[in-house]
């Protein structure tokens, strides 16, 4: 177990999580069946209000804790030369320790998660408390307790991660110093600059994210405005919710295959966390796209639950505001990475 | 009034979301004089140049990751001129002899291997040194020498 400051105070917020995410759910679900039987149905529910509150606050810093612990851990491998050489410690090894970069690549899905879910959560939380009888109130209840069960579950995961003996037998190396096996590996996932193309396959890359990106701003814009009118177009904003998502892994492939290689001027480099390490401003780029997307899917989630009758006039409001919010992430991203582009 | 403001601050944000990578650039300097392979700073003593038809000269930090370089890259006509150290001269890759010893050439790439001018020099640096000349297929970059 390596032990410093990040690792224990790492270990310390996912211990809490998994203490509040586990009252969270399970108080969810308690209310969630007594909002079944009965027609006061936020009765009692203030504890898991502050509850969820308090786990989606955890939850949304646990990304940027795991990052830092993970940062911390290179030094302690002389072969390790950056996070990505730190997920593949443990490959190949027998018992416990063989388990880290599974657990990793689930901790990487349910982070997420947890924070998409808690965003859900309050988005229907708002919408319903704007209503008289809070007819959303039961599915309220059941998104914070699914909130609170993904967030025990990651911080839990977490934990076992930071706990499990990092003695490997077969230590991977990292990227700039990868066996012939595991570089041949890594070449085999960039799949979108060798369908492009050649030789302008990065400035297409580049010309083709920027411009979804506007695209998506211009749409959210555009059902922004609709929103606010009281007119929430729910398939259009389902669709461009998806979009969102799919602009965020096109976004990450592009900052592994096109952004890494360019700014740090080493073409054969591609790592998205050495992008991160030595042009941190990469960070804000990612949570501007992250941003986008969470919000746009957030926006489906209020127009598609508060369509009823006495919830449609708050769920539009509430869905114009994440548009609006969208169509910034999205916008900032794209003219993030034209500046960005020009520059390398 | 309102929309007007709002559009201020979609402007001023996007404006300082425009502002990052500058300022990141200008943080970070100038990466000249840095290995095009892992990003290491080149050592004149060492340096190894790269020239292909119709793209720009690389600079790596050593042998090992000039190799690396032209095993990445697609096939084709290029020059590679490495830095002979018994001259601190440029040599053309072709002409030149080089060394495996025990002494590490460049420490951040793990480079074992010793480029010279001169045939003398790099057996003397072999005798010295624990070292095997490189000859024919065992030499970098060029599978077969006609010296």
């Amino acid at each position: 177990v390596i032990v410093n400051p990040y690792s224990v105070l790492t270990a310390f917020v996912c211990a809490v999580e998994v203490a509040l995410g586990a009252i969270a759910a399970a108080a969810g679900v308690a209310a969630f069946l007594r909002a079944r039987r009965t027609a006061d149905a936020e009765a009692g529910s203030h504890l898991l209000f502050l509850l969820a509150l308090t786990v989606a606050a955890i939850g949304a810093a646990g990304l940027p804790l795991l990052v830092l612990t993970l940062g911390s851990y290179v030094p302690q491998w002389p072969g390790v030369m950056c996070i990505q050489g730190v997920t593949r410690v443990g490959e190949g090894s027998p018992g416990a320790a063989g388990w880290l970069p599974g657990l990793l690549a689930a901790i990487a899905v349910l982070r997420p998660a947890a924070v998409a879910a808690a965003g859900a959560w309050l988005t229907m939380h708002v919408v319903n408390r704007s209503t008289r009888s809070g007819p959303l109130a039961a599915r309220v209840l059941a998104t914070a307790a699914l909130a609170g069960a993904l967030a025990a579950a990651a911080g839990g995961l977490e934990l076992t991660y930071l706990l499990i003996p990092k003695e490997d037998r077969v230590l991977a190396d990292g990227c700039c110093t990868a066996p012939p096996s595991l570089a041949q590996r890594a070449g085999e996932t960039r799949t979108f600059l060798p369908a492009l193309p050649r030789p302008a396959a990065a400035g297409t890359f580049t010309a083709a994210l920027a411009c979804s990106g506007l695209v998506l701003a211009a749409a959210c814009g555009a059902l922004r405005a609709a929103a606010a009118r009281g007119r929430t177009a729910r398939w259009p904003i389902a669709a461009v919710a998806a979009a969102g998502v799919v602009f965020v892994l096109l976004g990450a492939a592009f900052a592994r295959d096109v952004a890494c290689p360019a700014v740090l001027g080493l073409p054969h480099h591609h790592c998205h966390w050495c992008l991160l390490a030595s042009a941190p401003e990469n960070a804000a780029a990612a949570a501007l796209a992250a941003t986008g997307a969470l919000a746009a899917v957030w926006s489906a989630i209020a127009a598609w639950c508060g369509a009823g009758p006495e919830s449609a006039g708050a769920a539009a409001r509430v869905a114009a505001r994440l548009l609006g919010v969208a169509a910034f992430g999205f916008a900032a991203t794209a003219v993030f990475v034209v500046v960005q582009a020009a520059l390398s | 009034v309102s929309s007007r403001r709002s559009l201020l601050a979609w402007i001023a944000g996007l404006a300082l979301v425009a502002a990052l990578p500058v300022a990141g650039r200008a943080m970070r300097g100038s990466r000249d004089a840095r290995c095009a392979m892992d990003g290491a700073p080149v050592d004149s003593l060492h340096a190894v140049r790269i020239e292909a038809e119709g793209a720009a000269a690389r600079m790596l930090c050593s042998v090992a990751c000039a190799s690396s370089w032209l095993a990445s890259e697609p096939p084709g006509p290029h020059r590679v001129v490495v830095t002979a150290e018994d001259t601190g001269r440029e040599v053309d890759a072709a002409s030149a002899w080089f060394v495996e010893s025990r002494v590490v050439a460049v420490r951040a790439a793990g480079c074992y291997i010793h480029a010279f001018a001169t045939r003398e020099a790099a057996e003397r640096h072999a005798e010295e040194f624990r070292g095997k000349l490189l000859m024919g297929d065992a030499a970098p970059f060029a599978p077969s020498k006609e010296r």
